[in-house]
């Protein structure tokens, strides 16, 4: 009898603490209407679906984001996307009916619940449009493809690095070209990301060959046969355990000469395993995972394993969102785009591959800049409003704003 | 010779002289009085709403009371909490497109729930359920798309057969609990899923026929979930399979000594939770005409957590019902959408979730041997 009423007592007193908590974090939690300041006619809530929470692309992403709501009268909400459809689905479903006006996500273009997506965004009159990924292999898509491609709610994407597959091998393959490894593990991960890095590894193969045709005996390149996509191994993200024999392997295979050539955002799986099993080896990395840019180090320094990497600048989300705004706004460009490969956009990598990079990019870019200072910025909060179709912008002028962001201008242009 | 309608007759009268006799009416009133069929509903409506009965009722069905009660107190929070639609004005939960997601969202759920309903009643559970669904929808996406739908649902269905079967045997002739054959079966899966997606270095499969425009529809699901609802209430309550799949909970070795045949009842209530297990891949595949590796990893969990909101006792037994899974499911899910539409991130929904479950499992505990399945 008084451990039934003990009982009753603990669950009243639970469900007053839940009820409690339910009501003040659904009061904190979510944000507001408030965009502030700006033109006064506030857009809405934006919905960015991003791959991590973490890591020195996402930190600036947002510290940019925070600066450019007051001017452009918007709000944004954060939601952590994973590789399964159903629970990115749901996640992107319930944020509209929640009332989000746009939905941004950095999550691989070619998903199947794409279609069901631009559905919805059609009969709730919301924008979709891709950050850091692309849409071609979603167009190619025999049932899911013609969605995104012939809906006016589908506003495109900027890509993460060049659109080509050829550039980021060439420059990967100059980077430990230049350094004195010459035993070679081409990896990619995870295996369905980057569709386009299957390319890459075939042109970095390439470049070995050619190389090796004309170069000494010493110094050749030795890839790694036992690619299991290619050339390359793919890496399945997350599969940390099963990896340590691999990465023993070679080891003891490379030794001293041992370099891994990441083409696309293997670094954080590489990195904790090497953090993990203590395994050093120096890292060619292309992508923006993780705290990648934290363990870069110079080409003596064994400490910090990542001896080349490239991202792009957190600053391109403006092509998705100033799409979104003109869309919201009901301001189409004068000269938008018609044909829906069009409104795929390249953005380019930034290349880093010495501590002098480093440090310019620690005084010029904010994913370098460890306080993420928004005076680094690459366009300021003012330029980007002035990108609106209300305030005459243009899609050419913003895709050329776009395209003139690469290495060289992002480490040494000069900072006002 | 007298006919029959006349012997009825008589009697009827001989009654009606009895009665008459006995309470000093005439014989034609003490006939009006006999009660018709509208006065017997009354009647029984009267005899349930009593005191005493409703008390034995309340004390029998004190956690599908908790259940009912649960997702009443959901659905009251969150028409209130989100408020309206920013644009349209309309309340958040009970607008038409909210209603139709939510349909969508609990159709897979609401029919692995109701197909688990017929392990869990036996006391046993499947933490297979996830991997089982995963390798039936990439398999039916594979064959689709290779040759016909019809084809691909024969194949997963005969999967399913073999695996109800082997979760059966296992359980009976090796005397493993249930749950092993499971881990048996969740770690070939997992083998066999990774496999399909990694080989192909994919994510997702996706289906080359367009099946959401039918079998997504929301008339479609609505159908469909009535129907098999409809289907497993008859199969618990009307055939012997259910009433033994019960009283196996209840009691394996009074049920084996009451003339059970606990193999061939174990073999149905798996060949049936199989079949559902298809049906509900089906479905799966309908929300996005794709599947992804990761897409039905904790499927398991959920069902698990989704029964015991229902009210559904864990060990089985006669207290389980169709209706546990029924309620547990629409909870599940309604809070999952309606701490979103509440404003709570992402990241704290799990934990209001857990907390969630925690009161529920607190409130719901029997005693410590009936805790746990076999």
């Amino acid at each position: 009898m008084k451990k039934s009423i003990l009982k009753k007592i603990g669950a009243i007193a639970l469900s007053s603490v839940l009820a409690g908590s339910i009501g003040a974090v659904a009061g904190c939690g979510g944000g507001g209407n408030g965009g502030g300041g700006g033109s006064g006619k506030y857009a809405g809530k934006i919905l960015i679906g991003v791959q991590q929470t973490r890591g020195n692309n996402y930190e600036a992403m947002c510290k940019f984001l925070d600066a450019l709501k007051p001017e452009l009268d918007f709000d944004y909400q954060i939601a952590q996307m994973s590789y399964a459809d159903e629970s990115n689905l749901t996640t992107i479903e319930n944020a509209i009916l929640k009332g989000a006006v746009g939905v941004i996500t950095m999550t691989e273009m070619e998903m199947g619940y794409t279609q069901q997506v631009i559905e919805l965004c059609e009969q709730e009159e919301v924008y979709y449009a891709g950050y850091m990924s692309d849409f071609w292999k979603t167009y190619a898509e025999p049932t899911t493809g013609k969605a995104p491609k012939d809906s006016k709610y589908c506003l495109g994407s900027v890509s993460d690095g060049e659109l080509d597959a050829e550039t980021t091998a060439t420059w990967l393959f100059e980077a430990v070209k230049e350094s004195s490894y010459r035993k070679i593990v081409l990896t990619r991960s995870p295996d369905w990301a980057y569709p386009r890095s299957a390319q890459s590894a075939l042109t970095f193969k390439k470049l070995v060959d050619n190389y090796n045709a004309t170069a000494a005996e010493n110094d050749k390149f030795t890839l790694w046969t036992e690619g299991t996509d290619g050339p390359a191994y793919v890496l399945n993200y997350g599969l940390d355990a099963q990896f340590a024999p691999t990465l023993t392997k070679w080891q003891n295979w490379g030794g001293s000469d041992l370099a891994l050539v990441g083409l696309n955002y293997c670094a954080g799986t590489i990195m904790n395993m090497t953090t993990y099993r203590d395994l050093k080896f120096p890292i060619f990395n292309a992508g923006w995972d993780d705290d990648v840019a934290k363990q870069f180090g110079a080409m003596d320094d064994a400490t910090k394993p990542v001896k080349a990497l490239c991202q792009t600048p957190c600053e391109t989300i403006i092509y998705p969102l100033v799409r979104m705004l003109n869309a919201i706004n009901g301001t189409p460009y004068a000269d938008e785009p018609v044909k829906p490969e069009d409104k795929i956009v390249e953005a380019k990598y930034c290349h880093i591959e010495s501590t002098k990079d480093i440090e310019d990019g620690s005084a010029h870019c904010m994913n370098f800049n460890s306080a993420r200072d928004l005076k680094y910025a690459l366009i300021s909060p003012t330029e980007v409003k002035a990108l609106l179709a209300e305030n005459g912008g243009t899609f050419a002028k913003l895709v050329e704003t776009i395209s003139t962001w690469d290495t060289e201008y992002i480490l040494r242009r000069e900072i006002k | 010779m007298e006919n029959k309608e006349d012997k009825v007759e008589k009697i009827e009268d001989v009654s009606n002289e009895e009665t008459a006799s006995q309470s000093g009416q005439p014989a034609s009133i003490a006939a009006a009085a006999k009660p018709n069929f509208g006065q017997k509903i009354v009647s029984a409506f009267k005899n349930f709403f009593t005191k005493e009965h409703l008390k034995e009722f309340a004390k029998d069905h004190i956690f599908d009371i908790c259940a009912l009660c649960g997702l009443i107190v959901c659905l009251i929070v969150f028409t209130i909490v989100p408020g309206r639609h920013p644009r349209d004005g309309k309340l958040l939960l009970w607008r038409p497109q909210t209603i139709k997601t939510l349909i969508s969202q609990v159709s897979v759920y609401f029919i692995l729930a109701i197909g688990a309903v017929f392990i869990y009643l036996m006391g046993c559970m499947d933490i297979s359920v996830g991997y089982q669904v995963g390798v039936f929808g990439a398999l039916f996406i594979m064959i689709a798309n290779s040759s016909n739908l019809f084809l691909a649902l024969l194949t997963i269905i005969i999967m399913g057969l073999v695996c109800a079967i082997f979760n059966a045997f296992v359980g009976a002739y090796v005397k493993l609990p249930t749950v092993m054959s499971s881990v048996i079966l969740m770690q070939l899966f997992n083998g066999v899923l990774l496999s399909i997606f990694s080989d192909r270095n994919i994510n997702a499969l996706t289906l080359n026929t367009d099946i959401q425009a039918v079998v997504g529809s929301t008339w479609f699901r609505v159908i469909a979930l009535v129907l098999l609802a409809f289907i497993a209430f008859y199969f618990l309550t009307f055939t012997k399979v259910g009433k033994r799949s019960r009283a196996i909970g209840t009691n394996k070795l009074a049920a084996d000594q009451a003339g059970a045949n606990l193999l061939m009842t174990r073999i149905v209530c798996y060949v049936v939770f199989s079949l559902f297990l298809c049906f509900g891949a089906v479905m799966l595949i309908a929300r996005s005409n794709s599947i992804a590796s990761s897409d039905t990893t904790s499927y398991q969990m959920d069902i698990m957590i989704m029964l015991l909101m229902g009210g559904m006792p864990l060990s089985g037994g006669m207290k389980g019902k169709l209706f546990n899974a029924i309620i547990g499911t629409f909870t599940y899910v309604l809070l999952n959408m309606g701490l979103t539409l509440c404003g709570v991130p992402a990241a704290y929904v799990m934990l209001v979730k857990s907390a969630v479950f925690v009161i529920i499992v607190c409130l719901t505990c029997r005693k410590p041997g009936n805790l746990l399945p076999r």
